[in-house]
């Protein structure tokens, strides 16, 4: 591809952006997810991290991050598998932080907000 | 440090981590858990992870642990304040307002409490702060412990903000400090890095609830560099993010109103506006003046509607994009030549990078290690997106900032160290003894604050 090739494609992609942004107020464009369905009672464990961490994001829509109680939303999730979720949860993953921000999770905590949230059984 | 098996166990145990306690070793098979910032830029595997549920217990854990001991907030800090392959520290059980005054506008909260889980106590005891940061997912700890700071050039950091608060030294002993009490010692645990003992509540001089008028537009950068004298002083809180290898930025001015109908924020964070910059940059990274072209033209066009709402709503946004950053506070007359400089640079060595430059003020303040201390200052980021390499973008800034008399923010990315602070600072040394008088066997320091205080061992 010459330069002139380059430059042609990248000014419409720039021109289809321009598109793209003007309609969506600077929000952004895409879709936040919507408020999902109260998940079933956690354990006050449970409870206790999704209220002090999770809950920022993953009780938020407007932070693109799957819902609690979503199972729509968390199923090709936790379709990856425990190592692969465990493994962005405690690592970090796009926009999911590390640890999910709590500091003192155990593996075992991980793994029980998530499937709670989840409304699945990590495998 | 490094610690046998058997004086892990003795340590976990003195802890009260077996058996399950507060905290506790991995099992076998198990993995061990790493900690990283939010970024993901600063890791370590630390020997115990512990979560005090009260005073008495974290005191206790203090006495015992035997390495190093880092108290981490919600891991927001860029700069390596935190990692420790001791005793990390977390205050999550220790969180919430614990009461308010609203005859003295006073309230006080667990130093644990995330930034965004004080606006609404605040405003159902009639108070609010009176300034904040746009990222409010910090604890209130880790905020005043590196001078977290909003915008507005009538408004101080987070840590002027504080009236009084509670510290648990080394040793366990428990200091109740404000000006009337140890005021000294006071005014240097408002900006500590955490390195004077664990604060443990805030006490926090606050103001009526507020409602709070934002607009944004999109202005020529330099058209705003111009007028900046007149924006600041005619709005309680202006700042401009200039979109790198374009000439234009979105200028962002928020003031006190009494209208009050609510027009809230959109919803959705930072991610679909960052992704068109990014796609940007992808096709267009090597033709600069196409880049500029469309830059120019696409944000133009963005529409940014008005935002009215309570203060703590307006002043947070939602930030669903990591990345690391780079911030340096240079001297409020310096900050147009120092931005211009940076944006030149930028566009010259044209820079891999997309995420726009954050330009915002702040008042001075008196305490000895505030990146504010004793002038007032404005603040200037760079950033660069979490899975894309910063060093290189970040050492070709970093030496203009040096050039403009800079301090860099405690909690983002620098390469100084105790030879420079020492003259950045004037009372550098002020707090440096408190320190030593504090914690003279130095179990509050990791590797990067030995380098910042100047302490081998």
């Amino acid at each position: 591809m010459n330069r002139t090739m380059r430059l042609n494609r990248g000014l419409l992609l720039g021109l289809g952006l321009l598109v793209a942004g003007c309609g969506n107020g600077g929000g952004g464009g895409a879709a936040a997810p919507q408020a999902a369905a109260s998940p079933p009672p956690a354990s006050p464990a449970v409870q206790k991290i999704y209220g002090s961490t999770c809950h920022s994001c993953h009780g938020v829509p407007a932070s693109g991050a799957p819902q609690a109680g979503d199972a729509k939303a968390w199923a090709p999730r936790i379709a990856q598998g425990k190592d692969v979720v465990l493994g962005h949860v405690i690592n970090g993953y796009k926009g999911m932080p590390p640890m999910g921000l709590c500091m003192q999770c155990s593996e075992d905590d991980f793994v029980a907000v998530t499937e709670w949230m989840s409304g699945g059984k990590l495998k | 440090m490094s610690l046998t098996r058997r004086e892990l166990m003795k340590q976990a145990g003195a802890l009260g981590l077996l058996g399950g306690g507060i905290g506790r070793l991995a099992r076998a098979g198990e993995r061990l858990i790493p900690w990283h910032n939010w970024s993901g830029a600063q890791v370590c595997i630390p020997a115990a992870r512990l979560a005090p549920n009260d005073e008495g217990e974290l005191a206790g854990m203090l006495k015992a642990a035997k390495g190093p001991v880092r108290a981490v907030g919600s891991g927001h800090s860029f700069s390596a304040l935190v990692p420790t392959d001791g005793t990390l520290l977390s205050l999550s059980n220790m969180s919430g307002m614990i009461g308010s005054d609203a005859s003295r506008l006073q309230s006080e909260f667990w130093a644990g409490t995330r930034v965004a889980d004080m606006g609404e106590p605040l405003r159902q005891a009639g108070l609010a702060m009176p300034n904040m940061a746009d990222i409010d997912y910090q604890t209130i700890a880790g905020a005043i412990a590196t001078s977290t700071h909003g915008t507005g050039p009538k408004f101080g950091s987070y840590s002027t903000q504080v009236a009084g608060l509670r510290l648990v030294t080394a040793g366990g002993e428990v200091l109740d400090l404000d000006a009337q009490h140890q005021p000294e010692l006071f005014n240097a645990a408002r900006v500590s890095l955490g390195a004077l003992g664990v604060v443990t509540r805030v006490r926090l001089q606050n103001r009526k609830a507020f409602r709070l008028h934002q607009k944004q537009w999109v202005q020529k950068t330099e058209d705003l560099l111009e007028d900046i004298d007149r924006l600041i002083r005619e709005n309680d809180h202006f700042e401009f993010n200039a979109i790198i290898h374009s000439d234009v930025a979105v200028a962002q001015a928020q003031n006190e109103t009494t209208e009050t109908a609510t027009m809230a924020k959109a919803g959705g964070g930072d991610g679909d506006a960052l992704g068109k910059l990014a796609a940007v940059d992808t096709y267009l990274r090597n033709s600069p003046d196409a880049q500029a072209a469309i830059l120019n033209f696409m944000v133009k066009h963005i529409d940014f509607p008005d935002v009215i709402d309570d203060s703590y709503k307006v002043f947070a946004n939602v930030r669903d994009q990591r990345f690391n950053e780079m911030e340096y506070e240079v001297p409020a007359a310096a900050g147009p030549a120092c931005v211009r400089e940076v944006i030149k640079t930028i566009r010259q060595q044209n820079l891999r990078g997309y995420i726009p430059i954050e330009y915002r003020y702040v008042k001075g303040d008196d305490i000895p290690l505030s990146m504010f201390s004793g002038r007032d200052t404005c603040a200037i980021s760079v950033h660069q997106f979490y899975d894309l390499d910063y060093h290189n973008f970040f050492a070709q800034i970093e030496p203009i900032f040096w050039k403009y008399e800079g301090r860099p923010h405690w909690g983002k990315l620098h390469t100084l160290n105790a030879a420079q602070f020492s003259r950045l600072y004037p009372r550098f040394k002020e707090f440096l003894d408190i320190r030593q008088s504090l914690d003279p066997s130095g179990k509050f320091l990791n590797a990067h604050l030995r380098s910042v205080f100047g302490i081998n061992c």
